[in-house]
């Protein structure tokens, strides 16, 4: 399982890059798509979309099951992965560069701080995989 | 997995028969509401009172065919997977955490990590639901789980792994909605008439019990859960928005349309 060591992780498997000050990319992790399975679905938020942390935002669908997903941080959305309409097995294929799902303009940037450091998700996650 | 809730235990609701769009307010209520810390783990077993088409989350209700079905109810389901048409038929449905799963996992060696796999659930439970019908005298076999998902639209025209098979055609197949930890199962099986749905019940009690270490208790819904169930029934699965436009209800629980995917 690949874990990258320049991002941080939720319990819900995913991850969070710091790219700007205040902005951050969001995808599903490598564990997450591997225990999802083919995924044939991505549905995405709306851009410009107020998300608090833990609000549902995306769901992800494979093998006949859809899956809520959460968002790890508060903000609001500036862009999404249109890609994933036409190629959702991109997440899968790729899911910590080309199956990115949104971007999103932190509220609180501290809430980063809540999450899993790479080593704490490769520990909790990282073995028996 | 939410507070106080044994992990190996279930409630079992006995055999009820209800309209499509309150059968998927009830089976989405006993998730949230296990969700929400005030509902125990649940199986149950439903009919359907008339008629009904109901499709997966991602299907686009314009693509679902419903010549023919001008006195059928049509409705969009919180699982994932293709178009069922339920006439002669009976739904398994089931509402617990994930975690459930790891004493089931553990006999059958698998790694209790891997109980997030959707697979696992319908391995675990439709094997049970084969044994049930086996005992009742229908053939039928598991779909060798080696075996892909072609996510084709209609559900009982694409036989994937772990699926029922029997007489030549799929006779059972399933699908789920993940949640936080928490998952809903909805498998339907096609019955023949004379088809003994209060001996399959029975079984099946009996058969998730033994084979995946659960304590069932037979039980009713609660006064919360009816409530629940009658608010998504009239927000949700008895709306044009979610049904025929695909648009989740204002307000949480669910996902706002403003706020919520796309």
């Amino acid at each position: 399982m690949q874990i990258k060591s320049d991002r941080r992780y939720s319990t819900e498997h995913l991850w969070v890059k710091v790219e700007e000050k205040t902005m951050a990319r969001i995808g599903i992790t490598d564990f997450a798509q591997d225990e999802l399975g083919d995924i044939v679905y991505v549905e995405l938020p709306h851009v410009g979309t107020e998300l608090e942390a833990s609000d549902d935002c995306a769901v992800v669908e494979s093998v006949k099951t859809a899956v809520s997903i959460k968002s790890p941080l508060s903000g609001k959305v500036l862009e999404v992965n249109d890609n994933l309409d036409e190629e959702p097995e991109l997440v899968n294929f790729e899911p910590y560069r080309a199956g990115w799902m949104f971007i999103m303009e932190m509220a609180d940037p501290e809430e980063i701080e809540d999450l899993l450091t790479s080593e704490e998700y490769s520990d909790k996650y990282g073995t028996g995989v | 997995m939410p507070g106080d809730v044994v992990p190996s235990r279930y409630r079992f609701i006995p055999l009820t028969a209800g309209y499509a769009s309150m059968n998927m307010a009830v089976d989405e209520a006993l998730l949230l509401s296990y969700l929400n810390h005030f509902s125990p783990q649940t199986i149950r077993v439903y009919c359907w009172s008339r008629p009904s088409v109901t499709f997966g989350y991602r299907i686009d209700p314009a693509a679902v065919d419903t010549s023919g079905c001008a006195e059928t109810d049509v409705v969009r389901r919180p699982t994932g997977g293709g178009v069922v048409y339920h006439c002669e038929c009976a739904t398994v449905a089931m509402a617990g955490g994930v975690s459930s799963l790891e004493e089931w996992a553990g006999r059958n060696g698998l790694p209790r990590k891997r109980v997030n796999r959707s697979s696992l659930l319908y391995r675990a439970v439709n094997s049970v639901v084969g044994d049930a019908l086996s005992a009742l005298g229908v053939k039928n076999s598991l779909v060798p789980g080696s075996t892909s998902w072609n996510a084709g639209i209609d559900c009982f025209s694409n036989p994937c792994a772990y699926d029922i098979v029997g007489a030549g055609r799929k006779i059972y197949g399933a699908a789920q909605m993940r949640r936080g930890g928490a998952f809903l199962y909805q498998g339907n099986l096609l019955i023949e008439e004379g088809f003994d749905i209060d001996g399959f019940c029975e079984l099946l009690r009996e058969g998730l019990g033994a084979a995946l270490g659960w304590e069932i208790v037979e039980g009713e819904l609660s006064k919360e859960e009816k409530e629940e169930a009658q608010r998504l029934c009239r927000v949700k699965y008895g709306s044009g928005d979610w049904n025929r436009l695909g648009r989740s209800p204002p307000g949480r629980p669910g996902r706002p349309e403003a706020g919520g995917p796309r």
